[in-house]
This record gives C-alpha cells, structure tokens and sequence, in this order.
C-alpha cells in the first residue's frame, strides 16, 4: 500500500525524517519496503501483515506513528466523533418507518433499507445527498488518489475513493434515482440471479452471494462492485451513499469465486472497524457538500450500530515469564494506552484488565496483548539467550530415518555418484514416455502447468532428464543419484502413498583417464548398488530377470536382500532414449528407502582374521549359457563348504575355441581352515569334488 | 717405460673407464680387461721372476696396489650402478588415474549446514509427508479457512479422495509446519526438533521463486521457553552458520502460529547493514520466520499453553544457498548441470 507522506502529516505531527520513520515504522511491524520520491514529496510502499486491517489506511497508519512517536492523532472529524461514538451504545429499529416520509412534506420520500441477512451485514448507513453537480474533482484530491494509485473519475467516486483510503471504509454512491422504489435491501443473490457489473462483465450470481438490491433486482455485489444501471453519471443530482459492515468470510468467498478483488473487497475480507462505518460516511457526506455543492437530506443507519470493547485480562507475571525479560506494569499501562486501549487493573495488580478498540479485531487473548507490548517497546530490548532445558531420552525421530537415508548419500558420493535434486512434479507425456500408468499416478487439482501437473511415481523421470542436459551439454559420461519422494495414488494407504526411493543413473562413460577408459554398464550398476545395499543392511543383495514396461527387453532385474524386494535394475529402453537425442545407453535402478533401512544389519559380530595359511586353486570350466551364474555359485558354495572360504569369478569368455552357446568360466577357489593348515591331499578332494558336482549337475566341461 | 710407470698409467685408464661405465656388463668388461688373465697386469706378474730381486719386490708391491685400487673403485662403481634408476624417470606432472567422485547437491549440503548446529544442541531430526492433509498444514496451525491469513500461503491440491476425510483434503504441503503438529500429536513435552524438507506453493519459475523448495522447520518446547530464548538460539544458529561476526535483528511480523512473531535479518555481509546493490538497499537480508507457538496450536495438539512455552522458526534453503554461494537464480539447482554441481 501507498502512503503519501504529506497526507500522513495532516493527521499526526512527524518529526522524523523519512527514512528514520520507515525504520521505526519497519522494526514495529509495519514493514517499509521502499521510499519513492515524488513531487509532493516522499511515498511509503507499505507491506501490511493480513493481521492489521486497520493499517490500511492513512488515518490507521497515522494512529500506528502516533502511538510510536508519542504524538496525539488528529483525525478529520476531531476527536469527538471519532472516540465517544465508541462508547455510545444504541439500538435502532432497523425498518423504515413510512410515517418519517409523510412528515417530509414536499420532499421525496426517504429512502428505504432493510436488511435481510444480518449475518452478511451488521450495519447499513445510507445517506441522501441532493443536488450535487458532477465535475472533476480538485487536483489535490486527484493527485493523493493517484499517489495511492486510484484512477479520478468524478467528485462523487473520487470522494468514496478519497475516504476509503482516508479511513479505510469502503463506500459505494448509488445514483439514488435510478434505485427502484428509493429502495435498498442486502440480502443473498437468487439462484442465477443477472448482474453486470461496473467493470462490464455480466454475471449469473449463485444463491450464497450477498448482494445489494434495489426494489427489483441487484445493483451490487455487496462490499465487491458496483453494478452497471445505478452507478454515479454526469447527469446523476442525488445520491445514496453506503457505508456498510459486511462479513469478511463471506466477501472474501464471494471475491474469490467471482475472481474480483478490489480495494473494497481487500479491506473488508479483512475486517472494517464496525465504528468506523459512521465516521466514514459523515467524512464523505461532508466533502460531497464541500466540493460537489450537495445537501444532505436523510439519513438511514440501520443494524448494529453497539460496540462493546473486548476485554482481555493479562496476568502481568505472564508477561515476563513469555518474554525472558522484565516488562514493567507503567510500561505496560502506557503501551496499551498509546495503542488506545482502555486499562484497568484488578484489586491486587497482579492482573490488568485491557479493553481493545474496535480497529483492533486482532487482538483477542493475553499472547496478543504481550505482541503489542514487546513490538512497541522494540524487539532489540529483550535479550537473547541460551535456554537451559530439561534433558529426555530421544522420542521424536527414534529411527534416525534421517541420518541413516543421509548415510546412504554420502555412500553414493563415496562412490562416485553426483547427487540431483530434480522435480517432484512431471507433466503426462513424462509419464507416458517412461511408460507410467497416468491413471495411477496423483494428480493436482490446480496445477500450475501442465509440465507439471503429476506427482512423480518413479526418479525415472528427472533422472533421465539430467542424463540428457548433461550430455547435451558435452558431458561425455553422467553418474547420479537422487533420494526423493515418490507418489502412488494407492487410495486409502496414506504411509505406502508416499515413499523415498533411491535412483542411480549410467550413461556414457563411467570414468576416462589417459591411461584407461571405463565405460558404464550394467555390471558397474549393478555393482554400485550392490556396495550401496551391503553397506547399509550387510547383505548381499540378489537379482532375477524381470521384465519391466521402461527397460530394453532382456536387460532388466528384480532386486531383493534376504527374499524381500528392495527395486529394480535395467538398461533404459532404447524406444524411450533415442527418442530424446540419446546416442549412449542408460542405466538406471531405483530402491525403496525404507525397505533398504528395514533391512539395517545387527551391530556386526567380530571374529579374529584366520592365521592359517590359505590355499588357492583355480577351476576353469565351460558351461553352457543359459546357466545362470548364480545357480552354479550357490552349488559351488555347497559343494566346497566349509573349507573353500572365497570363491570368486575370475574370468567370463565367449567367442573362438568355446563352442557355440557355451561359456568359458574361470574361477579362484581359496580354501582355509581357521585351526589348522591344510594337506594338499585335502584341498585336492574339495576341488575335485566341486568339478564332479558341477559336471553332474549342469553338465560343464572342466578345461 | 718401467713396470711401475706403466701401471701407474693403466691405473689412470682404468678408472676414467670405470667411471663411464653405464652397466654392470661395460663395468664387467673394463674389470676383465685390466684384471683378466689376458690383462697388462697378469703379463707383469708373469715376468716378475724374470727380474732382479730389488726390482721384483718392488714391481709385486706395485703390482698388488694397482689391483686393489681398481678393484675398490669397481665396487663403487658397481653400487652406484646398481642405486641408479633401471628405467627412465617418471614425469611425475602427468595426470593420476581417474577416480569415480560424487558430490551432494548444494541445497542437501546446506541442509545438512543447518541441522549441524542444531543437533549439537539436542535437537531431533525428523521429517514428514510431502502429500499432507489440509488438518496438519492449516487448520491445527492455526490458519482457518477462508481466512486472509491462508493467502500467503497458496497451496497445490491433490486430485485424489482424502483417506481421512475428517482432516480434510489432501494436498502437497506449502510449509514443513505440518511436522511440528505431528510431532506434537505423538510426543509429549519437553520436544526439540528440527525438520528438513521439500515443501511447494504454485509460483511460477522465475530466478528467484520456485514451485519447489526446501525449507528447514523447528521446534521447542518446554515448560520455560521464552522470547529471549528464541532470540538467543536463533542468534547462536546465524553466527554457526554466517561467521562469529554476523548481525542479527528480529523484526515483528505476522504468522498465524506464533505470538509474538518475528522475522529475521542478518545484516548484509557485503555493506555492513549500510546498504547495497546485494540487500537491495536495505542494508539487511531477511533470512527466517520465527516465534512463540500460538495457544492455538498447542491447543490443537492437546497440550496446556499455561503448563507448556515454546518457540517454532523456519526458513528457506535455496535462500541461505544462495546468500552463501553468491548464487543468483534457483532454477540452477534444480536443472542439475554437473558443470553447477561440481562446484560444491
């Protein structure tokens, strides 16, 4: 909001210097986001918290200075008709009374309001001003309004602009003789019920929509706009000028529904001052006189036109036990004063009573009364301090989920994986392009785009996508990684729903030096995730063919620890690759965090190192390939417990002098005893036993 | 030339040869030619007989000085020899073999940054869901419905029937907040936390917003925690992170969950809190929210705001990122160019 100095000046005495103000004004609450110089001399951009609906406006901001500064504010109308009618407690009969109009005599009958939905308005004030001559306003009025940013249009709107920033209340001039029947009612809009409103869009209301009605039919959406058929005209000579107390739900409801705000309905979603109505509508009643050459012949005020205070009692030990720092009852009782409240303390003084002005709607209980204090008292006066604190056995993250997923990254940056972060939301060609189920996918309501309207059911997706800038970009290999939450619209299964996974993604070369040039595959993939998974849970982790919608067919892996499934490992289909300007293959295998984290290994059991000396053999055999390797590892495994302790890979070949569909297979077979050394007599049995078993059961030839 | 003469100036050859030798094999074949039975030496010490008695006591003496001396100085040819490099030097400037290096993402490294001063002080790191329930992100904080307060926080929904519908509709959470309310609902006071975490608010991409970011949420609670105490951890937290020097001012502001609330600044680290291009002017940075938790909240959690106090902050990741790393769009850490990454 814009607030022009030299009209803040007209209500409270400023001895500051701008930029010395706007830093009081900032360190109170009411935040100075810049100073703009203009010809009529400084103008503060404004950012006010939606709590403080009684900053927006001059008179609001000028009261905020006053009690900052120590200064007495001087509003418009003087002191009386701004603080007595506080207190002034009446009720008036809201319908009209038919037997004022006879008395009238010559004149024309004076307006009719009622009120039908009280809830949506609390307070109705019309007043009649007759014979105004439709002009230009004067040019000090234009030119504050356009300091606020308002568009002149005529004495009349300008006016109602004029007080609304003035004040805060919003008005509305109806053109009096253009309202059926001299007749106002609030009440909600029939089903449908036809407006155009003044910015020229006609509308079909629905039935919650509190409007303003003449005799036959809407000529406003209360507290939001105006509409077209009884605004103000250059032919317009009587007016009926509004000011009203609208409720903030149902405005701002309203406001958002039909896609209209305006500064009327940004001031009463937030709450007008139910006394202000009055004052607002005197000021503007009074200007109309003033500049449009208007009388003013009736007035209507109809509601709730009481006010009590809202008490609050604030224990004043309460004070100083919230803050950490002695606040003083005098400090207190001026505070609350300055912010005019009404302060009274209980017999023993332990307590305050504090009746609250009606602006100040935000204040309801002794935490709000404590904010006042320490933010006009200065937050620099309380002192920072260390707490000291009572210690307790850790009971919000017992786990560690944090740490341990922390350890998981920091094992995949040990291993040479870069660490993503890419979206959590994907667009429905992402999904399908990855061969995604859009229909299982969660979906937002309002997304901002369409690029990202999906929640993301696999890292797939952002993963892929920085393979491809990378390499677009000359990268000549990319390895990464990401721990994300993925989403699966699994309905009612609020904890399976959502899930971390852990992607790893390979392409192009996995690591080049001038000496050697590694490129990436499966196996260093597989590898990758295989320390991954031993390092957290101390298994080895298994993989079986699978045959997954993303992969290029036959490359692709179930991956389970101990039976359990943990993700999947595969080469990136090429359909899905190519299709992105990827000349390099992709592989990539996605985990369940939780279910690696399930899996954390026992605090390990030591044993000492066995000082026996081992023997090594070496077993070549071809076998053929349809096998797999795993079959014929756990058979070895079997055969050579216990004494061969490491039995390991160490030669795969294919190709000239295997014959075909064969596969050579070379093995090293360690054999150790931990209390003894062992004959070779003994090994040789082993060994030989393993070769025969392997011929038997898979029909290998040993070379 | 006499035999004493004449050896005296084999001995000079000799040791020059000795000397050029590049091998054991040259050194060997100097030794044979001057030591060998086909030697100059050999063939004196064959004649001595011939000569008088005087002359070959002499000579032999000689003769015996000749071969020792050669053979000393073969021996330190010889260790030399055997010292020296076999194959020709290394140029040790040539590139090592390349080793696999991963880095973490700058915005997981502040992350981490932040929850390292916090733990130290007892602080518990959990987190939550990113798909939450109206209930956790608004209501139980304290932000009705239809309320202006709700406008700064304007929300992605989630296309999917609640699971529980009593707490509303589900959505993705515009604040890591919803923590602090689960956490209250499971543990019972004193409670300190802090909790990282994805959060998102649909604000399209520009350099300085995202529709996803990274916030880092705390909590504590206890039955004495007071403003000052905010004050002073906050503080602590902002010096740990910013350097011993960093100042630091607490500024009211408004948040639906806390009474008193506060922003803070840290005095910009490049003018001094005097003003420049890198605070735009202001001469401070706001860095975080902060406060002492709303009865409300405590209410809506089951616990006794006269019985409990507490303080609650939060604070933006890519924020702190990118005040420290001098970054100045935020899009670069979501777009994931090695060439950005690897330099964390």
């Amino acid at each position: 909001m814009k607030i022009p100095l030299e009209w803040l000046k007209e209500y409270v005495p400023i001895r500051l210097k701008p930029e010395a103000l706007a830093h009081r004004l900032t360190m109170a609450g009411l935040e100075v986001t810049g100073i703009e110089q203009v010809d009529g001399g400084p103008i503060f951009d404004v950012e006010i918290t939606p709590n403080r609906a009684d900053w927006l406006s001059i008179i609001g901001v000028a009261r905020e200075v006053a009690a900052l500064t120590g200064q007495r504010l001087k509003p418009p109308l003087g002191h009386k008709t701004q603080d007595t009618r506080h207190e002034k407690s009446k009720t008036r009969p809201t319908p009209p009374r038919p037997a004022d109009d006879k008395s009238r005599g010559e004149h024309a009958p004076r307006p009719i309001i009622r009120i039908e939905d009280h809830h949506g308005c609390s307070r109705y004030i019309g007043r009649v001003i007759e014979g105004v001559a439709i002009g230009p306003s004067p040019a000090w009025m234009q030119r504050r309004l356009l300091a606020c940013g308002a568009r002149p249009i005529n004495t009349i709107v300008d006016i109602t602009n004029y007080v609304l920033f003035e004040y805060g209340q919003p008005l509305h001039a109806f053109d009096l003789q253009r309202l059926a029947q001299r007749t106002i009612i609030v009440r909600r809009a029939q089903v449908a019920e036809p407006i155009t409103t003044l910015d020229g869009v006609a509308r079909k209301l629905a039935a919650d929509v509190l409007v303003i009605a003449d005799a036959r039919h809407p000529v406003a959406v209360a507290g939001i706009m105006g509409g077209v058929g009884s605004e103000v005209t250059a032919q317009t000579t009587d007016i009926l000028l509004e000011s009203a107390c609208f409720d903030p739900w149902m405005i701002r409801r309203t406001a958002r529904s039909l896609g209209l705000v305006s500064e009327s309905s940004y001031r009463f979603e937030r709450g007008v001052d139910p006394m202000g109505v009055e004052a607002a509508s005197i000021r503007a009643a009074r200007l109309m006189q003033e500049l449009a050459g208007g009388t003013e012949t009736a007035v209507q005020d109809v509601g709730t036109t009481t006010f009590k205070r809202t008490t609050i009692a604030l224990d004043v030990a309460r004070v100083t036990q919230l803050l950490g720092a002695p606040i003083s009852v005098p400090t207190l009782r001026t505070t609350f004063a300055r912010l005019s409240c009404h302060v009274a303390s209980d017999a023993s003084g332990a307590s305050l009573r504090v009746a609250v002005p009606s602006f100040r709607r935000d204040l309801t209980q002794d935490v709000d009364l404590i904010e006042e204090v320490v933010r006009v008292t200065g937050y620099e006066h309380v002192p920072a301090l260390l707490p000291t604190t009572t210690l307790r056995q850790p009971q919000a993250a017992p786990d560690h989920a944090h740490e341990q997923t922390h350890a998981l990254r920091e094992r995949c940056a040990g291993l040479g994986l870069t660490e993503a972060v890419t979206w959590s939301l994907i667009s429905e060609s992402d999904l399908a392009r990855c061969r995604c189920d859009a229909t299982r996918a969660a979906r937002l309501a309002n997304p901002l785009s369409q690029d990202h309207a999906y929640l993301r059911p696999t890292l797939l997706v952002g993963l892929l996508d920085v393979v491809r800038r990378n390499l677009t970009q000359g990268a000549l290999g990319v390895r990464l990684f990401e721990i994300g939450h993925v989403t699966q619209s699994v309905l009612g299964q609020e904890d399976r729903a959502e899930c971390a996974h852990l992607g790893v993604i390979l392409s192009g070369l996995w690591a080049r030096d001038w000496q050697t040039k590694t490129p990436a595959d499966f196996f260093r993939l597989k590898g990758l995730i295989t320390s991954i998974a031993q390092h957290t849970t101390g298994a080895i982790l298994q993989m079986s063919p699978a045959s997954l919608a993303w992969a290029e067919p036959g490359q692709s892996a179930d991956i389970a620890i101990d039976g359990r499934p943990v993700g999947v490992a595969a080469q990136v289909a090429r359909h899905i690759t190519r299709p992105l300007d990827l000349e390099e293959d992709v592989w990539f295998a996605e985990l369940s965090v939780p279910a690696l984290l399930a899996l954390t290994r026992a605090t390990p059991h030591a044993h000492a190192p066995a000082t026996f000396p081992p023997v090594k053999r070496d077993l070549s055999l071809i076998i053929d390939h349809t096998i797999p390797f795993a079959a014929l590892h756990q058979v070895m495994r079997e055969t050579g417990r216990p004494l061969a302790t490491i039995i390991e890979l160490i030669d795969r070949y294919a190709g000239k002098q295997i014959p075909a569909g064969k596969t050579s297979l070379t093995f090293s077979i360690e054999y150790r005893d931990p209390a003894r050394t062992l004959t070779a007599a003994e090994v040789d049995a082993v060994h030989q036993r393993i070769g025969q078993t392997l011929m038997t059961r898979f029909g290998v030839t040993l070379r | 030339m006499t035999p004493t003469a004449e050896l005296e100036q084999l001995l000079s050859e000799a040791v020059a040869l000795i000397n050029q030798a590049a091998s054991p094999d040259a050194l060997e074949h100097v030794r044979v030619t001057f030591l060998g039975r086909k030697s100059r030496l050999t063939e004196i010490m064959r004649s001595l007989p011939t000569l008088s008695s005087e002359e070959r006591a002499q000579t032999g003496k000689h003769a015996n000085q000749f071969k020792a001396a050669i053979e000393t100085c073969l021996a330190q040819r010889r260790d030399a020899l055997a010292a020296a490099p076999v194959a020709a030097p290394l140029d040790v400037t040539l590139p090592g073999s390349a080793v696999a290096h991963g880095r973490l993402h700058p915005i997981t490294q502040t992350i981490e940054a932040i929850l390292a001063v916090f733990t130290p002080m007892g602080f518990e790191i959990v987190e939550g869901p990113e798909m939450e329930f109206e209930y956790y992100n608004f209501d139980a904080l304290n932000i009705p419905k239809d309320h202006p307060s709700r406008e700064s926080f304007d929300t992605f929904f989630v296309d999917l029937p609640s699971p529980d519908p009593a707490k509303g509709r589900l959505l993705l959470r515009s604040h890591t907040s919803p923590v602090q309310i689960r956490m209250m609902e499971r543990c019972r006071p004193p409670l300190r936390i802090v909790v990282p975490g994805k959060v998102y608010r649909p604000d399209p991409l520009d350099p300085s917003h995202s529709f996803m970011f990274h916030q880092v949420e705390g909590l504590m609670v206890d039955s004495r925690i007071t403003f000052a105490h905010l004050k002073g951890v906050l503080d602590a937290f902002l010096k740990a992170l910013f350097g011993p020097a960093t100042k630091t001012r607490f500024r009211p502001h408004f948040f639906p969950f806390t009474e008193p609330s506060a922003e803070v600044d840290i005095a910009c680290a490049s003018c001094d809190g005097t003003g420049c291009s890198t605070c735009g002017r202001k001469g401070w940075i706001e860095i975080m929210g902060c406060g002492m938790v709303h009865p409300h909240v405590f209410k809506a959690v089951g616990y006794d705001p006269a019985k409990v106090q507490g303080f609650a902050f939060g604070m933006g990741v890519e924020r702190i990122a990118m005040l420290k790393h001098g970054i100045k769009d935020i899009r670069l850490f979501f777009e994931n160019d090695l060439r950005f990454l690897e330099q964390f």
